[in-house]
């Protein structure tokens, strides 16, 4: 028996290296590691470098770009759920959101932190609970079901599947809550020093406030009353504001999506990007193989229909998509743009800026790109949201509420940015065209605004491009084609299916997405 | 002289007594050559004149008895016993009231029977064995072939012991499961060299190798068996020789090839694929794909199938030099192995050397030292993977490229600076891949065993301490330099170092005991077992090193550390074990052993480290029974064990302690810097245990005609349950954090083993012919009691094609499929394929698209029409052996089979399909379905895949990967007379000569679960050998 014990204890030998759980709230050091824990899938192909976007390219703004049978599957609203472009962000953006929770519950009692730590941390996990939540219950939750959901609030929390809610409206609910409690917690932005930059902060919280009022008012048009106020936080107090004072209204535009201006006044949430990790969407659009300079993945490509969308006088056009023959620098030499790959006979232009460093065309030379092609960041951070979109939030919720005249101020602010005249009393239709130009090819997904406004006609309108007789030529002539048929998507399709295993796994818990 | 003294009045003793109760007695004692009564031989007395015919046979002290035998002369006795040549004594009379009396000695005939089997902590007698113990035969013939590793030796020559080669990689040897697979997790099989568990050893010393396949005869090694079971290997050890020292030399060299190779399209047919598949698309074929305008990428100049394979050699010289006499003897060897693969630069190499060294004290006091040493080299390669895997790249590249460009640097899928390049897709140049891998990848094992062994402590008792110590050292280099050339770039050159320090120890110490009393056999036996095993090591990794030279692949030369966290760890892996066996027997006709075993592990949660693991066996062997008497039968014994062993290996170190995942974001900061982040990864069970299996095994074993023909039967029911997995149902994604491991679970595997041999004689041609077969069925016995509650398992194919689940009733690793019904051959077909509500059921198809089975017949194709279609698991091994010898010529054959094998050919997903990027494709895709060939059924081109025709996991993909390969054939010569006292024997061989099967791919035995990416084949080996002693 003796012997038995001694042995009992001789075998108990203890882990080196990794910390104990039991001290991850414990310390300043310690809590930052933690809620860095946050943030580490931002940084996923999984979610914001390319596969959440999959979902978004169902618009009528881009095609997928190069054959590949799951995205086309999403585009076409024939997927399963089983594409891992959606299965995985789904998993990735749950990772996130129970960390969030541990996060929550762990500061409550954190040891050895000031108070201002504790309230900025706590503010951070509010706010990366609600911002994962937001994209999980607005692709995937629908008005008679929404997502699964369980906060660490809840007595039944860890100790049973997160239940599906009632309504997507209850998971928007809930995003709120998380949000306002963020935006209280949280110091603003301009109180960051560099080194704290990309953490969440106040107007992140009071934005995504905005935008879960705005989806949240195609099932209750009451919440439409709630948003300008916030806006007007988001200007007042936050200091948040269109980048403007440039040379011309082009370039106005221009420098919101350059490098130097990854911190702007007009920033209000981003993938915080550099050359060792960050999004990776600006090399998943760029030109399949990067004219063979670089590896660009050559996957989402502009319509026709989206360029034509465009007024003739409009600088918005050249600077979010490239046409054969614009000129542009790449690697530091100038080069007009043409693609033999590209099947719409468009590039996404808004992300170029970080691909014209370096002298001689050498992507080794850039300093600004990641040299690792299979990740291909840059320092270009990724706008999930800039203060333009609570403007025009603001002017929807005015629209929307009947106050079409009042709407004519934050929507003309956006146009007379870019030089383009005032719209005196602005109708939803002034209002579509303008979302659609001012954020083109951003995160803010035209597909939901399609989905939400019930376009069903614009979404399944067969899409366009240019075919052009010399695709080595910058300066060919063109040809209009088709290059996306019709699609037959119904309202009865609005929220994505969800992975059938996370079905069967949940043991009956769950249900598949009503319409699928 | 005293013994006989004693004997002889024991014997008078006896005979008095009987002939006084008993008149006309016929009675003798038997005895063997040293004057022991022998137990247990038959004897007959028979009487042609009066039709007296009786048999008994000896009891315990070798006397037999026969009474009221008629009066006459003519008798004979016939006197048999296993194990010794009989005997026929005639000419006896027998008078009224008299007596005949005899004393005969058999000579023994040293048989197979009487063979000594290792078994665990100990040996045993291979007619006693009480449970499912098989030896691996033909060892001499295995040992000449061309094969570098215990578990190709073994493949097919053991029945119920299943062995599958990962293709042909020179590097990874191939998977041994014993009597299916039990584990959700790896199953390991425990291999014990001269009863040191996982000693490093040469495979060319392996003297015997015995498998544990019940439980209750690897129970003795408890939960460290692995639920897979246990392998004993004995290698060769020092011996006195008679005449001085003694050197042998043997060796064999042989050529590898690769067969079966798939080939590409050709540029031209390239092109006109890519072109079709757009139009059928109802896209605009690009512009590369366009003879004028691209006529480039039109010519063939590569053929990279055949660039990236060789003919690979292979070939091992062992040295050994052996001298010594009764008290001290000492054997020394030297090793060199280079197995090259079939794909260019890759390689296993081995250096070894050897120590062996016997001193004997006293007679009863015995030490052992052994020493050895190996250093190992090796190369691989990957191509499992869907996106870069080496044969697939072959399959992907246009051969319009070519293999260097006119600098002598690697070539990309086109000229640099071509226009077109994108049309290709991200092809990676595969003789780059495989030549720019040049890591310095070295291991030194250093294994040291002293073994010291006390006898007749008192009578019966001995005693063995042994210590082992192993010493590894691991130290990795890689520079991976850039990749500019076009298709897959990587501008980023990166340097890594890894290494690992171990060392394991293990002390034991084991007591036997053995008394005989009467006719009863007692055994005991306990050990105690102490272990450690201990790592140390550290990754890092440098990167932007501007000279590519090997001079300057240092860290001094990086530029860039940043994003690259080095890793450490040390890690210590503890565990004490107490072993306990009794055996005994009875007569020679019963036989009981019981084991127990109790490990204690460190790695497991305070308060739940201890199990117990126990086995019983049972014997009973007819033919030594006194009324079972039938000449020609040698052997007859039933047998029935059952036990439990347990699988420590599929719980992770220090699970009792919870730990944080360091991981790292890029999200805080100006710049986007690396900042560590800690978050816990997964939910934690503290009560979790390790798998354990229980296994029932009835057998019988019989030997007939004087043991020229055997054979062994066995029925086993093996359950594992416990089965440690991630915890799937009741834990959805959505909880955020990944799954515990729970002990959940049962898995059962049955099925019955035959082995059977005969050695016979023809003129002057000796044969041997021995064949094995077995059937598994294995089935997944519970999951959690939720009749709808399944397995679900993540293996896919370029992350979409996931073929795998598992239901109760159906076996592990099921395949769970759409059920394809051929090829819709007219739009009318797919018309007319309508659901109950009238709509159509594949509303995406066209003509030349699958035909989907709607299973549920809800009118759609979801996962809701799968159905479970089998496994990779076979349902039936076989192998089959034949030897001839003819003066010093002999001729071996070794063929070996699986049947009821179903594989996953994922491989046509990326190859046939129209739709997927623009890779080269497999030139089978030329017989594609068109209107024109509408036997077909491979898929219409497209570039457009709205049928899901190729993301649906589907049975057409399922294919049959039953063969039968002539596995081995080997031709010697041993000359007669060779210098002296020296000897010389000269063979050829070939290996895997043919294959026999119905698979498309390129080899059946693709290893994994049956998910076939492009496995390439194990290699056909041509060789030759020569081993001489002098």
């Amino acid at each position: 028996m003796l012997f038995s014990s001694c042995s009992k204890n001789w075998v108990d030998t203890k882990p080196n290296g990794n910390p104990s759980t039991a001290n991850l709230w414990d310390g300043e050091t310690n809590v930052e590691k933690g809620i860095n824990g946050l943030y580490v899938s931002m940084a996923y192909e999984n979610t914001w470098g390319r596969n959440l976007f999959w979902m978004q390219n169902a618009s009528d703004d881009l095609i997928v770009g190069r054959p590949k049978a799951d995205g086309e599957n999403i585009k076409n609203f024939v997927c399963t759920g089983h594409e891992g472009y959606m299965a995985g962000a789904w998993n990735d953006l749950y990772g996130t959101l129970t960390k969030a929770n541990e996060a929550i519950s762990g500061l409550q009692n954190a040891k050895n932190i000031s108070s201002d730590l504790k309230n900025r941390s706590l503010g951070e996990a509010y706010f990366m609970r609600g911002f994962v939540h937001f994209w999980i219950a607005y692709l995937w939750g629908h008005k008679d079901q929404g997502v699964p959901y369980d906060g660490v609030e809840n007595a039944e929390y860890g100790k049973r599947i997160p239940p599906q809610l009632k309504s997507v409206t209850d998971n928007y609910t809930q995003i709120a809550s998380d949000m306002q409690k963020a935006a209280d917690l949280l110091p603003l932005f301009s109180a960051y020093s560099s080194a704290d930059q990309g953490r969440a902060h106040k107007a992140a919280a009071l934005g995504y406030l905005v935008k879960t009022y705005a989806y949240w008012a195609q099932y209750d048009a009451g919440k439409w009353a709630l948003i300008p106020a916030i806006c007007d936080r988001i200007k007042n107090e936050c200091g948040r504001a269109l980048i403007t004072g440039q040379a011309t209204p082009a370039d106005n535009y221009k420098a919101v999506f350059k490098i130097a201006n990854n911190w702007s006044p007009e920033y209000i949430w981003s993938v915080n990007s550099g050359t060792l990790g960050g999004s990776e969407f600006m090399g998943v659009v760029l030109e399949n193989t990067g004219w063979g300079l670089y590896n660009g993945w050559g996957y989402f490509q502009p319509t026709e229909e989206l360029y034509d969308e465009y007024e003739a006088t409009d600088p918005r056009r050249e600077a979010t998509i490239l046409n054969f023959g614009d000129q542009f620098t790449y690697f530091g030499q100038s080069r007009n743009y043409y693609s033999t790959n590209s099947l719409s006979g468009f590039q996404i232009n808004k992300y170029m800026e970080p691909y014209s460093y370096g002298t001689n065309g050498n992507s080794g030379t850039n300093p600004n790109i990641n040299q690792n092609g299979d990740y291909p960041t840059t320092s270009l951070n990724l706008p999930l949201m800039r203060y333009a979109e609570i403007l025009l939030f603001k002017a929807e919720a005015l629209i929307m509420q009947g106050k079409n005249a009042d709407a004519a101020v934050p929507l003309n602010e956006v146009r007379a940015r870019v030089g383009l005249a005032p719209v005196a009393v602005p109708t939803m239709a002034d209002l579509k065209h303008e979302r659609r130009c001012e954020l083109a090819c951003e995160w803010t997904d035209r597909c939901m605004d399609l989905k939400r406004w019930g376009d069903v006609e614009v979404i399944n309108a067969p899409l366009h491009g240019r075919s052009h007789k010399v695709k080595t030529h910058p300066f060919s002539g063109s040809d209009p084609v088709q290059v996306w048929p019709a699609r037959s998507y119904s309202p009865t399709k609005i929220a994505w299916p969800i992975n059938p295993d996370v079905i069967s796994s949940s043991n009956g818990v769950y249900k598949q997405t009503p319409g699928w | 002289m005293n013994k006989l003294f004693m004997g002889l009045f024991l014997l008078a003793f006896a005979l008095r007594g009987m002939a006084q109760t008993n008149p006309n007695t016929a009675t003798g004692v038997i005895r063997n050559e040293n004057g022991e009564g022998l137990e247990g031989a038959v004897v007959r007395l028979l009487n042609s004149a009066n039709g007296f015919n009786q048999s008994t046979s000896s009891n315990d002290k070798g006397i037999f008895t026969f009474t009221k035998v008629p009066v006459g002369g003519g008798y004979q006795f016939i006197i048999t016993h296993v194990g010794y040549a009989g005997d026929t004594l005639t000419g006896y009379e027998m008078k009224e009231n008299g007596r005949i009396s005899l004393s005969v000695i058999l000579q023994n005939k040293n048989t197979s029977l009487d063979r000594v089997v290792v078994i665990g902590y100990g040996s045993m007698r291979k007619k006693d064995l009480s449970a499912a113990v098989s030896e691996v035969p033909n060892m001499d013939q295995i040992k000449e072939r061309p094969v570098v590793n215990v578990e190709n030796m073994i493949q097919g020559q053991v029945a119920g012991v299943t062995v599958v080669a990962d293709g042909g990689h020179p590097d990874k040897a191939p998977s041994v499961v014993i009597r299916g697979k039990g584990s959700r997790g790896d199953e390991n099989v425990l291999y014990v060299v001269d009863g040191v568990p996982n000693a490093p050893y040469n495979p060319a010393d392996v003297v015997s190798i015995t498998v544990l396949k019940d439980a209750a005869s690897a129970a003795i090694y408890g939960a460290f068996s692995g639920s897979a079971g246990v392998i004993l290997i004995t290698t060769r050890q020092a011996r006195a020789t008679k005449d001085g020292p003694s050197v042998d030399y043997t060796a064999f060299a042989g050529a590898k090839t690769a067969w079966r190779l798939p080939q590409s399209l050709t540029a031209d047919k390239t092109a006109q694929v890519a072109n079709l598949a757009a139009k059928k698309a109802g896209q605009q074929p690009l512009d590369g794909w366009d003879a004028t305008k691209n006529p480039y990428d039109q010519v063939t100049r590569t053929d990279w199938i055949h660039s990236i394979f060789r003919t690979g050699l292979v070939h091992r010289h062992t040295i050994a030099v052996n001298s010594g006499t009764d008290k001290f003897s000492t054997l020394f060897e030297g090793r060199y192995e280079d197995n090259e693969g079939t794909l260019l630069n890759t390689y296993n190499k081995n250096i070894s050397g050897r120590m062996n060294a016997n001193y004997v004290f006293s007679p009863h006091v015995k030490f052992k030292q052994d020493v050895f040493v190996n250093n190992n080299d090796n190369r691989g390669t990957a191509t499992d993977n869907g996106y870069s895997g080496t044969i697939l790249s072959g399959i992907y590249m246009p051969r319009s490229a070519t293999v260097y460009y006119s600098d002598g640097s690697f070539g990309g899928v086109g000229p640099i600076g071509s226009q077109y390049n994108g049309i290709h897709g991200d092809a990676i140049n595969p003789v780059a891949t495989l030549l720019r891998n040049q890591p310095y990848n070295k291991r030194t094992d250093i294994q040291s065993i002293s073994e010291l062994k006390v006898t007749n402590i008192i009578p019966g008792l001995s005693f063995v301490t042994r210590f082992s110590y192993k010493s590894v050292n691991w130290l990795y280099k890689d520079f991976e330099p850039k990749r500019p050339e076009p298709g897959k770039p990587n501008n980023q050159n990166t340097l890594t170092y890894k290494t690992d320090r171990e060392h394991y120890w293990i002390w034991e110490n084991t007591a036997n005991y053995e008394h005989r009393f009467g006719r009863h056999s007692l055994g005991a036996m306990a050990s105690t077992t102490s272990q450690e095993d201990w790592h140390m090591g550290f990754t890092a990794s440098g990167k932007t090193i501007d000279n590519e030279a090997t001079w300057a692949q240092f860290f001094v030369n990086a530029a860039d550390f940043s994003g690259m966290q080095p890793t450490d760890y040390e890690t210590k892996d503890r565990n004490v074990s107490y072993v306990g066996r009794l055996s005994y027997s009875w007569a020679d006709r019963y036989f009981l052993t019981g084991s127990y075993r109790y490990d204690i592990a460190g790695r497991l949660a305070a308060g739940y480290r201890g199990k117990g693991l126990p086995g019983v066996t049972a014997a009973w062997k007819i033919s030594s029974e006194p009324f079972f008497n039938v000449a020609p039968v040698d052997l007859l014994k039933i047998r029935a064990s059952w036990g439990r062993i347990g699988n420590l290996g599929s719980i992770g170190l220090y699970y009792g302690y919870l730990t944080l995942k360091l991981d790292n974001s890029y999200q805080v900061g100006n710049g986007s810097p690396y900042s560590p982040a800690l978050y816990m990864e997964n939910a934690v069970t503290p009560s979790l245990s390790w798998e354990t299996s229980e296994q029932k095994d009835l057998g019988l074993d019989v030997s007939l005609l004087g043991e020229r023909l055997n054979f062994t039967f066995d029925y086993f029911d093996k359950l594992t349950y416990d089965l440690i997995q991630q915890q799937f149902t009741n834990w959805p994604n959505t909880m955020g954090i990944g799954a515990p491991l729970v002990n959940q679970g049962k898995i059962r595997n049955t099925g019955f083993e035959f082995s059977g041999s005969w050695r016979g004689k023809a003129g002057r041609v000796d044969y041997e012919v021995g064949g094995n077969l077995a059937t598994l069925k294995n089935r997944v016995d519970y999951i959690d009691g939720n009749a709808k509650s399944v397995w679900t398992f993540t293996d896919a194919w370029r992350g979409t094609l996931v073929p795998f689940q598992s239901v109760v009733g159906q076996p592990y690793y099921s395949y769970w499929l759409v059920k394809t019904a051929g090829i819709f051959q007219t739009q009318k077909e797919v018309d007319d394929y309508v659901g109950p509500t009238g709509s159509k059921i594949q509303p995406g198809a066209r003509p030349g698209d699958l035909k989907f089975v709607d299973q549920n017949k809800d009118g759609k194709i979801t996962d809701a029409d799968k159905v479970y279609m089998g496994s990779s698991a076979p349902k039936f091994t076989y192998g089959f052996t034949a030897n001839v010898r003819y003066h010093g010529f002999d001729l071996s054959v070794f063929m070996q089979g699986v049947s009821g094998v179903k594989l996953f050919h994922a491989f046509k997903e990326s190859t046939l399909n129209g739709a997927e990027q623009g890779y080269n494709r497999w030139d089978k895709i030329l017989d594609a379905w068109s209107t024109t060939n509408t036997h077909s059924n491979i898929p219409i081109i497209s570039a457009n895949d709205p049928n899901n025709n190729f993301q649906t996991a589907s049975d057409w993909y399922l294919e049959d990967g039953g063969y039968l390969r002539v596995k081995s054939l080997i031709i010697g010569y041993t000359f007669p007379r060779f210098i002296k006292k020296s000897s010389l024997r000269v063979y050829i061989s070939g290996d895997n000569l043919f294959t026999f099967t119905k698979y498309s791919g390129m080899d059946p035995e693709v290893g994994g679960n049956g998910l076939d990416g492009g496995q390439f084949p194990v290699s056909r080996v041509y060789s030759g050998g020569v081993k001489i002693s002098l």
